[in-house]
């Protein structure tokens, strides 16, 4: 489940019980994807190679080439987007929080 | 509006309305069926550069393990030779394609992937869309893909 956000700083319910676990900056002029990105954060979470985040599929999660085109797509008549927006979901048993200014932010439950 | 553009106007919604037959679309460029336009998995696959990759590595053999897919696919983008490709780009490339690019492919019916072993199959709509694609590089011209084709070329001897 995906569910834009905008607002408060972390996009997490200051109710829910969520601990940041691990946080990662996305380079949208790298070569590699929001995708990777996300999974090396995960990864780093778990301390497990990055390789070994096999389950769930993270396409089975959430729609990652939409979220990275509505939060790092084409620049928009020669300015990028400033405000900034977050999109969350979860992934097992992560939170993943993903905010526009390419900060990934992955919880765990307290 | 002229006599003659709206009679061109008129034509053209003939030609879109009508679905049973498959009318040319008359713009001056090739002939296209109509058809053509509905084929959703075919411009879905290729819209992104690493799905062209991959799908170019599929028109030369009929199993690829994932690895091995995404050591060309780093070596391309990174214009090395595949021996020279470090590991944990190797891995990072890797990570993309099994969780998102792979998944789609498989949605698309275009590959089939085993999970067991994680290689790579043809599917039920690769022909279809290798083809697409060997028809728009046989007349565009795009520096990186060109160099992915003609890797792929010397590969499929």
């Amino acid at each position: 489940m995906t569910k834009a956000t905008d607002g408060d700083d972390t996009g997490v319910s200051e109710e829910s019980e969520w601990n940041l676990v691990q946080q990662a900056q996305y380079d949208q002029d790298g070569r590699h994807d929001l995708t990777t990105t996300i999974i090396s954060a995960i990864a780093d979470a778990e301390g497990v190679s990055l390789t070994e985040v096999d389950k769930p599929i993270l396409y089975e999660c959430v729609d990652v080439t939409a979220l990275e085109d509505a939060f790092f797509g084409p620049y928009v008549e020669g300015h990028s987007r400033d405000s900034v927006s977050t999109a969350e979901f979860e992934y097992g048993d992560y939170r993943v929080v993903i905010k526009s200014d390419g900060w990934i932010s992955v919880y765990e439950r307290s | 509006m002229t006599e003659r553009e709206s009679n061109r106007d008129e034509s053209l919604s003939e030609v879109v309305s009508d679905s049973d037959s498959t009318p040319a679309v008359r713009t001056g460029v090739p002939e296209i069926r109509q058809g053509v336009l509905e084929l959703e998995h075919v411009f879905t696959s290729l819209a992104d550069s690493r799905r062209r990759y991959l799908l170019y590595s599929l028109g030369s053999e009929n199993e690829w393990s994932l690895t091995e897919v995404a050591t060309k696919v780093a070596a391309w983008e990174m214009d090395i030779p595949k021996g020279e490709v470090p590991q944990d780009e190797i891995e990072k490339t890797y990570a993309s394609l099994y969780h998102v690019h792979v998944p789609k492919l498989v949605d698309e019916k275009v590959i089939e992937f085993d999970e067991a072993n994680e290689t790579i199959h043809p599917g039920e709509h690769t022909e279809q869309v290798v083809s697409a694609l060997a028809g728009v590089g046989a007349s565009l011209d795009a520096d990186q893909e060109t160099h992915a084709r003609s890797e792929f070329d010397d590969e499929g001897n």
